[in-house]
């Protein structure tokens, strides 16, 4: 069964562009990474997800069961962390975790006392004196205690320190591995590589890419750095191998973007006089440029 | 559903505090200044009468000669009605539209209870809010101005008249929670509540002023329990069915733009 599923899915906020025909699968047990630019309509989509807003057309479903029109039941089985948080200010961190609890008929003084301990965090304190970072902890605990099928974040690493941000990556592992479906959307690409199985891209509102992580496009590049000794070559001759830019500020050095097979490019490699050489994949971040950076601007200081 | 009623009732407090202290205050200084009118009853009857009839109107002492206990009450009454109303209408408006203003829509929205069950809870919250205010009401005229009057023959214009005006508090209630449904900014749903108050107050003082078009008091809730009527008279079961219609499509209108419609977040 689909954890998540949506088919033309659309929202306009009046004229204005939310998200258009957004047709995605994710399926139980997968950690599912949704990755864009601001701006590009992920919020969007998990508020449509969530039915905090309602969809201009299409439909998105849940378990197999249709988004319920103001919420209700279905939310006993999803913890939602969205990317700002805010929570009643009188309230102590204490306080609001046993009021969510009583949301929930799961047990869950121990997963809060677990979260608590591995998420180093201070329930006892005041919620208006909890910075950003502990906020968002807080956010993440009262979403996980209950023990959800479904976890949807919503930049989960934004304001955590990369200790704590690790230790979440970890907890959503460990949650996954027990069988519950991560859905989270971020423009951090590391922590997309690092955990998902699948990933969608979004782009201006429209779906552009979803697949393994390893098969999106722009996998098959390679990243060449190197440095040339004597007579520098054309930028012609550099256009032969892939798209070939100057590292500003390393004299003599290229950066070339590659989409040929790794022996050929090698061979035409070899014609030069290398004094630094590295061919690597590229990372998400590359592939993110490549699929995102208007070609005008990437045009700039490229050699074709 | 219990959890959320407590968490609004504690978060509230402070806000039902004022207001029973503004009520409190009002009833105390009307009973210190008790001694002053009787006495001089038909003296401040003078000064009244000197007035123009539309102030009058307004600070509802038309056609009250203050020389009797229930008099002076029924002045009181209108100076309670006038907060009582203004709470309820603030609540009302504030109860859905506070969560946005505040930003913890998207936490509680996101909760396993349906915005239905959600509106309805905090319905609860607010029917115990003017409750308390009715309460408060009742309590201070029993115990602050009765005994001044030794007029104990009062209490059940007392109690008839705090049953008008809680019913009224209701009706309020829930025309502020449908503003707060039909505004989606917060701050516009209070203010169009409190326009929608002062435009019931301004209607019934026209019809009191003019006093040919008695027919047109459906047009506001401060006459449908009008305590010199019901004084007089009793509950008007016609009013009383208004009441209620008026009340279940608020509730129910409510219910379906709320269920329907984008939260702001």
């Amino acid at each position: 069964m689909n954890a998540i599923e949506t088919a033309g899915l659309s929202k306009y906020y009046g004229k204005n562009r939310g998200i258009i025909d957004i047709n995605m699968q994710v399926k139980e047990g997968e950690i599912f990474g949704f990755i864009g630019p601001n701006g590009a309509g992920k919020t969007t989509t998990i508020r449509l997800l969530l039915g905090l807003i309602r969809s201009t057309s299409g439909e998105a479903r849940l378990f197999g069961k249709p988004v319920p029109a103001g919420g209700g039941r279905l939310y006993t089985k999803i913890g939602y962390v969205p990317s700002e948080v805010t929570y009643y200010p009188e309230m102590t961190g204490r306080d609001l975790l046993n009021y969510s609890s009583g949301f929930y008929e799961v047990e869950s003084k121990r997963q809060v006392e677990e979260l608590t301990e591995r998420l180093q965090f201070d329930p006892e304190k005041n919620i208006r004196t909890y910075s950003h970072g502990n906020l968002k902890k807080l956010c993440i605990i009262q979403a996980l205690m209950q023990q959800p099928r479904l976890v949807i974040l919503d930049e989960p690493g934004s304001g955590l320190d990369p200790l704590i941000r690790k230790e979440l990556f970890d907890i959503l592992e460990e949650l996954n591995q027990k069988g519950v479906t991560i859905f989270f959307s971020t423009h951090v690409l590391d922590e997309i590589e690092r955990i998902c199985h699948r990933v969608a891209m979004i782009k201006e509102g429209r779906l552009l890419q979803v697949g393994p992580v390893d098969k999106l496009p722009g996998r098959d590049m390679h990243i060449v750095v190197m440095k040339i000794a004597g007579l520098q070559p054309s930028k012609v001759e550099l256009a032969r191998i892939g798209e070939a830019e100057e590292i500003p500020a390393k004299p003599e050095y290229y950066r070339v973007l590659s989409r040929q097979p790794v022996n050929m490019l090698v061979a035409n490699l070899s014609q030069y006089k290398l004094e630094y050489l590295r061919i690597s994949d590229p990372t998400l971040e590359e592939i993110f440029m490549e699929l995102y950076e208007p070609a005008a601007k990437r045009g700039q200081n490229s050699y074709v | 559903m219990i959890a959320i009623v407590l968490k609004e009732l504690k978060l509230g407090r402070r806000s039902l505090i004022v207001w029973l202290a503004i009520t409190f205050i009002t009833a105390t200084l009307g009973a210190l200044e008790y001694e002053m009118v009787s006495t001089n009853a038909e003296l401040v009857t003078q000064g009244i009468d000197a007035m123009p009839r539309i102030v009058r109107v307004m600070f509802g002492i038309d056609g009250v000669s203050l020389t009797t206990a229930l008099d002076y009450y029924l002045v009181m009454y209108f100076w309670y009605a006038l907060i009582a109303y203004a709470h309820a209408v603030s609540v009302g408006s504030s109860l859905l539209s506070k969560e946005e203003r505040d930003k913890t829509a998207e936490y509680l929205y996101t909760k396993p209870y349906s915005r239905g069950t959600i509106i309805n809870v905090k319905l609860v919250v607010g029917i115990i809010n003017v409750a308390a205010m009715a309460l408060l009401i009742w309590l201070t005229s029993v115990f602050i101005l009765v005994p001044l009057t030794n007029g104990r023959e009062i209490m059940p214009e007392i109690a008839i008249t705090t049953i008008g005006l809680f019913l009224t508090q209701l009706l309020f209630l829930t025309l502020g929670l449908l503003c707060s449904t039909l505004v989606r900014n917060s701050r516009k749903a209070v203010s169009t509540g409190f326009y929608l108050l002062l435009a019931t107050y301004l209607i019934a003082v026209a019809i009191e002023y003019l006093g040919t078009v008695d027919y047109l008091s459906f047009l506001t809730p401060f006459h449908y329990f009008n305590a010199l009527v019901v004084v007089k008279q009793g509950i008007s079961p016609l009013f009383l069915l208004l009441f209620a219609i008026i009340s279940a499509l608020s509730i129910s209108f409510s219910h379906r733009l709320y269920n329907t419609r984008d939260l702001l977040i």
